[in-house]
């Protein structure tokens, strides 16, 4: 529901792991062959002399380190950044508006997520095949989506629990006068399996 | 963008993994590491002491890697690239979800297969007349395996047992499809 890259997601596990298979292979390779060790032996030295010189090429005034320390550290804080982002976009989507008609001469119309997330709250409250439930609504690629989830106590058909819920829903949508494309979410776990024991009709 | 293209994506994105946790573990790894190199290559600018290494020196250890005992090599090679190929799998398996989806016109449902389970253990336990705690269910992507221990001495009628599960299943009509295998146990268990 959310709006999540998955893509971006996928894209950084496989170049991370990318970097450290090749790294790790890098290590075998020096450790079984020969060839690779003196290889490295012979060229490593000259790569790391030509990095230093062309660090001390550009001098960082009288300090003795060089601009380029400068320059890594304008990168490293722009991945820093980048990462940061990455992080604070996961899970992103929800909205706060059901709906939200064109502007005609004589205003808009708004409604907002809260008027379906206390009607559809109330109706659920009492009911004693649920443990809990909770209404929200996410932007799905421009597309309002309510989305109800809904804990059920054990042994309660996920059947019955998803056509009171859509009774429910249908009846919004006449209190409403349009459909909100909506998905149920049903599960289990740790909260259904403490919940007190209850006698259900 | 139309009602059902929007299902179809609700529908793949809540059954598949969107392997945000592993994402975002290497991304706090990435940052620390990052962190860390910007802290060393100041303090190495101000002359002051690193934290553990300058940046000249590692350099020169990464130049003298060669000369580490080979067993050392080969066995953080062997890590290194296990992990690495752990995360390339990650980054192209699917990472399904334990979960079912039931398609209506008014809106999609997202079922635990926890809850299947826990539901068709109580259907089938009355069907066979035996405690539901003694009646275990997995449900997976396809399959439905019931299993029950009979009360000592009291048949079980495996027949109703699969009739209970198979009317049960009909009426969720669940996708993917779930197929039934009930397994009676042989032996008993006294008060169950």
């Amino acid at each position: 529901m959310n709006t999540t890259n998955r893509g971006a997601n996928r894209l950084l596990i496989f170049i991370v792991g990318l970097v450290v298979l090749i790294l790790g292979a890098a290590s075998i390779l020096l450790g079984v062959l020969p060839a690779f060790s003196s290889g490295w032996k012979s060229t490593a030295p000259t790569v790391s002399t030509n990095v230093a010189s062309t660090f001390s090429a550009a001098p960082l005034f009288a300090t003795g380190s060089s601009w380029l320390y400068i320059a890594l550290i304008a990168v490293l804080v722009i991945i820093v950044i980048l990462l940061v982002r990455f992080i604070v976009k996961q899970g992103n989507g929800h909205t706060s508006e059901l709906f939200h008609d064109d502007t005609t001469e004589h205003g808009s119309t708004i409604v907002k997520a809260g008027v379906a997330k206390e009607a559809l709250q109330e109706a659920l409250k009492d009911r004693d095949d649920l443990v809990s439930s909770s209404v929200t609504t996410y932007d799905v690629q421009g597309t309002n989506v309510l989305k109800i989830s809904a804990t059920a106590r054990r042994g309660v058909s996920p059947k019955d629990v998803s056509d009171t819920i859509q009774t429910h829903l249908k009846a919004l949508d006449q209190l409403l006068g349009f459909e909100v494309p909506a998905m149920i979410q049903i599960s289990g776990g740790f909260r259904a399996r403490v919940a007190k024991k209850t006698r259900l009709e | 963008m139309s009602t059902k293209s929007t299902y179809s994506r609700i529908a793949r994105r809540e059954t598949h993994s969107p392997r945000s946790v592993l994402a975002i573990v290497l991304a706090v790894i990435l940052i620390l590491a990052a962190a860390y190199a910007v802290i060393e290559i100041i303090l190495a600018i101000a002359g002051q002491k690193p934290l553990l290494v300058t940046p000249g020196n590692a350099a020169k250890g990464l130049v003298g890697v060669n000369t580490l005992p080979v067993w050392i090599l080969i066995v953080a090679g062997i890590i290194l690239a296990l992990i690495g190929l752990w995360l390339i799998i990650a980054s192209f398996t699917s990472g399904r979800r334990a979960r079912h989806l039931i398609h209506t016109d008014r809106a999609v449902t997202v079922i635990d297969n926890e809850v299947i389970a826990s539901a068709l253990a109580r259907h089938a336990s009355y069907a066979a007349n035996t405690d539901p705690d003694n009646t275990r269910v997995s449900v997976t992507h396809n399959r439905a395996v019931v299993e029950m221990t009979p009360a000592t001495g009291r048949d079980v009628d495996k027949g109703r047992v699969q009739d209970a599960v198979d009317e049960q299943l009909a009426a969720y009509d669940v996708s993917p499809k779930l197929r039934s295998k009930i397994d009676i146990k042989k032996a008993g268990k006294v008060g169950a």
